[in-house]
Formats: structure tokens, C-alpha cells, sequence
């Protein structure tokens, strides 16, 4: 039975990975940049989102704020200051991690939703100050002409490419969340999420690790931000706007907020929903709306969570209808 | 259960197995060749494919205002006027809402096919829209966009997709076309800039100003407007001694109005709708003073008017479309009405998308529907394209950018009357051009004359 699975998850594993590697040869680059890549950015934005809400127990608005901030600061340096975008990465991964811990240590007292609604300040403000900021955000028409700079002799402007450099930092990036997770760090994170008095009875300090955490998923966030400008070529304060902020919690959610997984289906999801739902209705986001709201009332782990489900009952299983992710901090 | 790693070797291949799916869809959807991209060195973001074109007997045409957010109601009527140049071409329409299409148009012997696409006023998602159309439809020219923001970011895409031919929808930029042009985006409506001329000098000439103090919002096509009414003011010897920037939908201007000098002629107003009710209104109360006002291109509108009645009799401002008395302009708003029996008069939006639409249609009936390679026929027929609109004649500097009329009022009556008539304004406002653009670009602080 193990075997069987085993072979099974190897199998689709090897699958996926010819798809993905083969995907921007034969697919045309409209796919591979519009929805391929898209589907990647966003994905990573969701991530972080999934790793604090799931494991952590904080859902957090504050993540397009803080993907937002990295594009800002690769934007304003390699276009204003003519940077090297290579070495704006780096500053714009660390201003975001900044910025993370600095929201950290204000919010990671709070739980539920006065946590929800701390975050959802960071985003209205850093939303504000992109656009009245104008010395480093050129206000309101933002940062435009970004361009993504060369790796290792090959234009990043190339959607081929780009593709495989979004998928390494995706990889990378969902590793790098698992890894945490499985660690003893990630067991401490889980135990603050079911009950952080406990865990501050059993001598944790739980705001030190809610802020370590919050702080590992802006870095996570950060590197979405920074392919997102590369991708976008410009960043405008329109681009950290509350729309995009909530689309990255519907993405979430979509996808499914208890697997790492569900960020990219999700992002997936809602990245064909908004380019095809519109040659057949004009109303795209009561759509979109709609099957958010199907899942939130169907299916709480997402789609991800569905096809679990539908699964587990053809086996005949005990893994009926997922559980959904505890998101608010137990008690305080 | 509840986290994103446990539950042993099942879910893993499950959700593998949704991936797949997913991924399956994608790829029996996405059947298109991978040809090297056809991207230039400048702009911004990522390269992709564009058309394939020539040889068949259609040519594909993209159509991008804002059908979403805030500025929904605009792009409705954009799209409304830039139907209507189709219809003047044999089209008919497959429906009355923003996103039916159009058929029957033929141009050149070919048969035009029309392809909607829409934003929500971001750059972001204007260029994700313009990919589409680009990239997934294949189009061989778009039309749009209609926000200024949107047509910088537009601008930037043109460069990277030098076989499509980019033409302006109702954007105003100044910078989309004044400076770093793109070779294939043409623009046959005025900037925001442009859209001032004639102001300054009747203020300071006529109305005998020596000094203005500007008052706008926060943003960029608020600062080209500021730009082009003190370029002729400030060259007219008036001094501007504070410029006034406010955020968007201020409600309390108590703390902007304190910083008007005392000793101002007047208050230049910027700002749209209901914003330039509030600040009047706010600025007699603190003041005690009735300042004679001189109104931007979209501050001076039947809803203030009806609002402020007497206070704003008398109030100049400017603008690009008048109700003019000319052929053109009454079967223009004749075919308006009769197609679209919902849509109010002719205005910026539908004028202007009309004008930039029609303007394409016969650039290709000059080229003779010929859209292949770098459509090099095509642009030339724009380049040198040149007719009477409803709201004037209009041809195209070497930038390929509009020199056409604009427009004073007065408010009289309680009406906003056209008063004078400044002919082929350039876009540099008849300095010289090479001063011009080496000035700094219009924002918070420049122009400035103190």
C-alpha cells in the first residue's frame, strides 16, 4: 500500500516536473508570460499568506504591502538611481524583511481581528505613502521602465527564461516554507497557533516567534514582490491597492489555505478566471466572487481540498471533507 | 489535519494529481507556436509573441478603455464613440453593451474584427489586457487606453511590440508622446497640457491677472493641466506664488486653504466634480472673499454650476471638446444618439476615442488594409493623415502626436458657452521645442515663476 503510493506520488511528481520544464517550449507566450508566470508571482504572494495563516494562525493583509515595498525599492533603484538590478535585490529583500519585523512587533501581540485589522493598516498606509511619497515612489503614475537585468548572459526579458528563474525562486521559495514547517521551529509555530498560552506556560516566547515568523514569510513575499516588478515592468501605488491585496486572500483561499500547494492552484485559478471570464461575461468579477464564495461554503480547503475530497471518498477512506485551518489564535 | 504538511503520503499525491489537472487544462488550451520574441531593448517587463499577420482576409482591431473600478462609467462611453467610427464604416452592431462586438466593418476589401478588452484605470492591468490582446488575440492594432497613467505604461509595451500599431484612446499623458516616444503609438486627441492652451494668456491679457495661486489634485494629469495654464501665464509675465497640491477626494480643505497668499488675482481649481464644489464653498466661507475663479478642463460642469449658480458666473476655463456648429460635429452627435439612445451628449471620452478610431480606419483604407510586416504602409498613412473632426481639424507633429483646436468658456447665464477658439495648438504650446522638452517634466514643482 506505502509502495503504491509512493510510486504513485513519484510518478506525478515527475509528471508535473516534465510539464513545467517543457511548458514555455511548446506552449505560446502569451501562456508561458500572462498566465504562466503570472500564476508563479502570484503564487509566491499567496505562500507566505498560507504559511502564516496555516501554520502560524495569523491572516495577514499586510503581505502586498510588503511584496509591494521589495518591487518599490528594485524599481526606485535600479530605475532612479541606475542600479544594478542584481544588487537591488538583495537591499529590496532586506527593506522588505525590515518592514516585515517592523509590522511583526506591532501586530504579533494582537490575534484575530484586531491581527487582521493592524495588517490591513500597514496596507491602506504603505498604499498612501506610494502615493504621496513622490522623492521615491514618483507618486501616483509610479516607477516606470523597470527592467529585469541579465543572468548569466541571458535576457530575462526572454519569457523562457524568466519562466525558469520564477520557477527556481517558486521552488525554492515552497522548500524553503516546507522546511521551516517540518522543523522543531515549525512544531513551536503550530503549538503557538493551537493554543499560545500553553506554549507561553511551557516557557516559549510566543511573540519572539510570531515575529521570526512574520518575518520569514515577508522575506517569502519579497521575492514574489521582486518578480512582480520585473514582470510588470512598472510598479504604481495601483498595483499595492486594496484590490490586490484582497486578491491575494482570495487566491489563498481559493487554493486552499491548509497546503502549501493550494497557492499556486489558486493563483492558477484565479489568473485564468480574470483572462477568460471576461470573453464570455462582463460581470468576471461577480464570477469570480461567486466560486469564492461556492468554496467558502462548500469546501473550505480550497479547490486543492475538492479533489481531496471527491479522492477520498472513492478510496473510501476515513479523509472525508478536509478540516479548515484553525486562522485565529486560540485564546490569548 | 488542520496544517499544511501533515496527513501523511495521500495528500501529496492528491494534490499533485489537482495540479495536474489544472495543468492539463492549461496546456490543451495553450496550443501556439514559441517563436523567438519580437522585444526591443527598451521599455519595461517581460517580451512575448505578437501577430502573425498579413495574407488573410481579416485584420484584428483591440479596443481597451476601463470597464471596471471607478472610472466604468467613461469607458462606456469610450467604447460608444469608438463604435461609432466603426459604424461610419458599414459596421453593425451585435449588441448594445460595452463588450458586444461590431460586424460587416470593411476597410481596404478586408473585414475588420473587433476584440474588447478592458482595465480598471492601473497601469498593471491595462498592460495585462494589452498582452492579451497582443499576445493571446493576436490583434494588429489597439485602440486605447483611456487613462494617462495607463498610456505611459502602454507607451513603454508599444516599444517591445514594434509589428502592432499602438493608437491613443482618450489618455493624456504629456509624456506618452512629448518625451522618449515610442515609434508605433500615434495619438490623434491633445494631451492634458494641450488641453489648457488659450487659458493662461486670456487671463493674464484679457482678465488683466498678475498673479494665480493653483490649486489641483494630487496626480499627474492634474499637474500637466497646471503645467500647460502656467506655461502661457508665467510666459505672459504672471507669477504663480503657490502651487497647491491636495490627495484625492479631500473633503476638508480648511488647511490647503490656508496656504493661498491673500494678495492672489485669483484660484486656479483643478480638480473634478464635486471636489471643486466642496473647495469653493470651503474657500468663501474661510475667506470671506469671492476670488474669481479660472477652471481646469473637467472642473467647470453642469453639476457645479448648478451647485455654486452665481459664484461661478463669469469663470473661464478650457478644454478640447465644444459644441461647435459645424457638420461634422452634429452628425457626430446625431449617429451618437441614434445608436446608443442611453448615452448623454458628446464629451471627452467618446470624442476622443471616436477621433483616434476613425483616424485608424482610415490610415488603413489609405494603406489598403496592408498590416504586414512592420506595418510600415499603415504608419505611414497615419504620419501623414490629416481631417476635420467634430471638434476640429487635426494632423500630427513628428511625434506622432495631435495638433488640433482647443477651447475657452465663459460661464454665462448659468451655461458653459464656448468663448474663443485657439487653432492647431502644438503639443509644446508654441514654445520652442527643444526648450521645451528640456525642461523638467510637469509635476509638484514645475514649471515654477514665483
Amino acid at each position: 500500500m506505502t509502495t503504491r503510493l509512493g510510486n504513485r506520488r513519484t510518478l506525478g511528481l515527475v509528471v508535473l516536473v516534465a510539464f513545467l520544464i517543457a511548458f514555455p517550449f511548446f506552449a505560446s507566450s502569451f501562456w508561458v508570460v500572462s498566465i504562466g508566470i503570472k500564476t508563479l508571482w502570484l503564487g509566491i504572494a499567496a505562500l507566505s499568506l498560507i504559511f502564516l495563516a496555516g501554520t502560524v494562525g495569523m491572516v495577514s493583509l499586510a503581505q502586498t504591502a510588503i511584496y509591494g515595498s521589495a518591487g518599490y525599492v528594485v524599481a526606485h533603484l535600479t530605475v532612479m538611481q541606475g542600479w544594478n538590478g542584481w544588487l537591488a535585490v538583495p537591499v529590496a529583500l532586506a527593506v522588505a524583511v525590515t518592514l516585515a519585523i517592523f509590522v511583526a512587533l506591532i501586530s504579533a501581540r494582537s490575534s484575530g481581528i484586531y491581527f487582521l485589522m493592524l495588517t490591513l493598516a500597514v496596507a491602506v498606509f504603505l498604499y498612501f505613502f506610494a502615493l504621496q511619497y513622490r522623492p521615491f515612489t514618483q507618486g501616483f503614475s509610479g516607477i516606470n521602465g523597470v527592467h529585469a537585468p541579465d543572468l548569466f548572459g541571458l535576457s530575462l526579458r526572454d519569457p523562457t527564461t524568466f519562466w525558469f528563474l520564477a520557477l527556481a525562486v517558486a521552488l525554492a521559495a515552497y522548500l524553503a516554507v516546507r522546511g521551516v514547517i517540518a522543523s522543531p521551529f515549525g512544531l513551536t509555530l503550530k503549538g503557538v497557533r493551537d493554543s499560545a498560552p500553553r506554549m507561553a506556560a511551557l516557557g516559549y516566547n510566543v511573540t519572539a516567534h510570531r515575529v521570526v515568523a512574520f518575518a520569514f514569510a515577508g522575506l517569502v513575499a519579497a521575492c514574489g514582490g521582486v518578480l512582480a516588478v520585473w514582470y510588470n515592468g512598472q510598479i504604481a501605488p495601483g498595483s499595492i491597492d486594496l484590490t490586490r491585496t484582497i486578491d491575494v486572500l482570495v487566491i489563498a483561499v481559493i487554493g486552499g489555505l491548509y497546503r502549501l500547494e493550494g497557492a499556486w492552484v489558486g493563483a492558477l485559478a484565479v489568473t485564468l478566471l480574470t483572462n477568460f471570464a471576461n470573453d464570455y461575461t462582463a460581470r468576471f468579477n461577480t464570477v469570480i466572487g461567486l466560486i469564492f464564495i461556492g468554496i467558502l461554503l462548500l469546501s473550505p480547503g480550497g479547490i486543492a481540498g475538492i479533489w481531496e475530497n471527491a479522492a477520498g471518498r472513492i478510496r473510501g477512506g476515513r479523509s472525508g471533507r478536509p478540516q479548515p485551518p484553525v486562522i485565529e489564535g486560540a485564546g490569548r | 489535519m488542520g496544517n499544511p504538511t501533515g496527513g501523511g503520503a495521500r495528500r501529496p499525491v492528491s494534490v499533485l494529481l489537482a495540479m495536474l489537472a489544472l495543468a492539463a487544462a492549461m496546456a490543451l488550451a495553450a496550443c501556439g507556436s514559441s517563436d523567438d520574441s519580437g522585444s526591443g531593448d527598451e521599455g519595461g517587463g517581460i517580451g512575448g509573441d505578437s501577430a502573425e499577420q498579413g495574407g488573410s482576409g481579416t485584420i484584428k482591431l483591440g479596443l481597451l478603455s476601463t470597464l471596471e473600478g471607478p472610472f466604468a462609467p467613461f469607458g462606456e462611453a469610450a467604447n460608444q464613440g469608438a463604435k461609432v467610427a466603426l459604424l461610419e464604416h458599414g459596421g453593425k452592431l451585435e449588441g448594445t453593451g460595452p463588450r458586444d462586438g461590431i460586424s460587416g466593418v470593411k476597410v481596404g476589401g478586408k473585414t475588420i474584427e473587433l476584440v474588447v478588452e478592458s482595465s480598471d484605470a492601473t497601469p498593471d492591468v491595462a498592460v495585462d489586457a494589452t498582452r492579451r490582446l497582443v499576445e493571446q488575440s493576436k490583434v494588429d492594432a489597439v485602440v486605447g487606453p483611456l487613462s494617462g497613467d495607463e498610456g505611459i505604461a502602454i507607451k513603454n509595451y508599444a516599444k517591445q511590440h514594434t509589428d502592432v500599431t499602438f493608437v491613443n484612446g482618450s489618455s493624456g499623458a504629456q509624456n506618452t508622446t512629448l518625451r522618449d516616444p515610442a515609434p508605433n503609438f500615434f495619438r490623434f486627441s491633445t494631451d492634458g497640457a494641450q488641453w489648457m492652451a488659450g487659458l493662461g494668456k486670456y487671463a493674464s491679457e484679457e482678465l488683466g491677472y498678475k498673479t494665480v495661486a493653483t490649486v489641483g489634485e494630487d496626480y499627474s494629469f492634474p499637474y500637466d493641466q497646471v503645467g500647460g495654464f502656467m506655461t502661457e501665464f508665467c510666459g505672459a509675465g504672471g507669477k504663480v506664488p503657490r502651487k497647491i497640491w491636495v490627495p484625492l477626494g479631500t473633503k476638508d480643505y480648511a488647511s490647503f486653504i490656508a496656504q493661498i497668499p491673500k494678495d492672489v488675482d485669483a484660484v486656479y481649481v483643478a480638480l473634478g466634480g464635486t471636489d471643486a464644489l466642496n473647495f469653493t464653498k470651503q474657500f468663501d466661507e474661510f475667506t470671506g472673499r469671492k476670488l474669481p475663479l479660472l477652471g481646469g478642463s473637467i472642473t467647470v460642469d453642469g453639476a457645479i454650476i448648478k451647485g455654486l449658480g452665481d459664484r461661478v458666473e463669469g469663470t473661464v476655463s478650457a478644454g478640447p471638446v465644444a459644441v461647435l456648429d459645424t457638420p461634422e460635429y452634429k452628425e457626430y452627435a446625431g449617429a451618437l444618439k441614434k445608436h446608443f439612445p442611453e448615452s448623454g451628449p458628446p464629451g471627452l471620452f467618446d470624442l476622443s476615442y471616436y477621433v483616434n478610431m476613425k483616424s485608424l480606419l482610415q490610415g488603413l483604407d489609405k494603406a489598403g488594409g496592408n498590416v504586414s510586416g512592420d506595418d510600415a504602409k499603415l504608419r505611414e498613412a497615419l504620419s501623414s493623415l490629416s481631417w476635420t473632426t467634430p471638434i476640429g481639424p487635426v494632423k500630427l507633429d513628428e511625434n506622432r502626436q495631435a495638433i488640433a483646436n482647443n477651447y475657452l468658456f465663459k460661464v454665462t447665464n448659468g451655461e458653459s458657452r464656448l468663448l474663443d477658439t485657439v487653432e492647431n495648438v502644438n503639443q509644446t504650446l508654441g514654445v520652442d521645442r527643444e526648450k521645451y522638452v528640456s525642461q523638467p517634466s510637469f509635476d509638484r514643482k514645475n514649471p515654477s515663476c514665483s
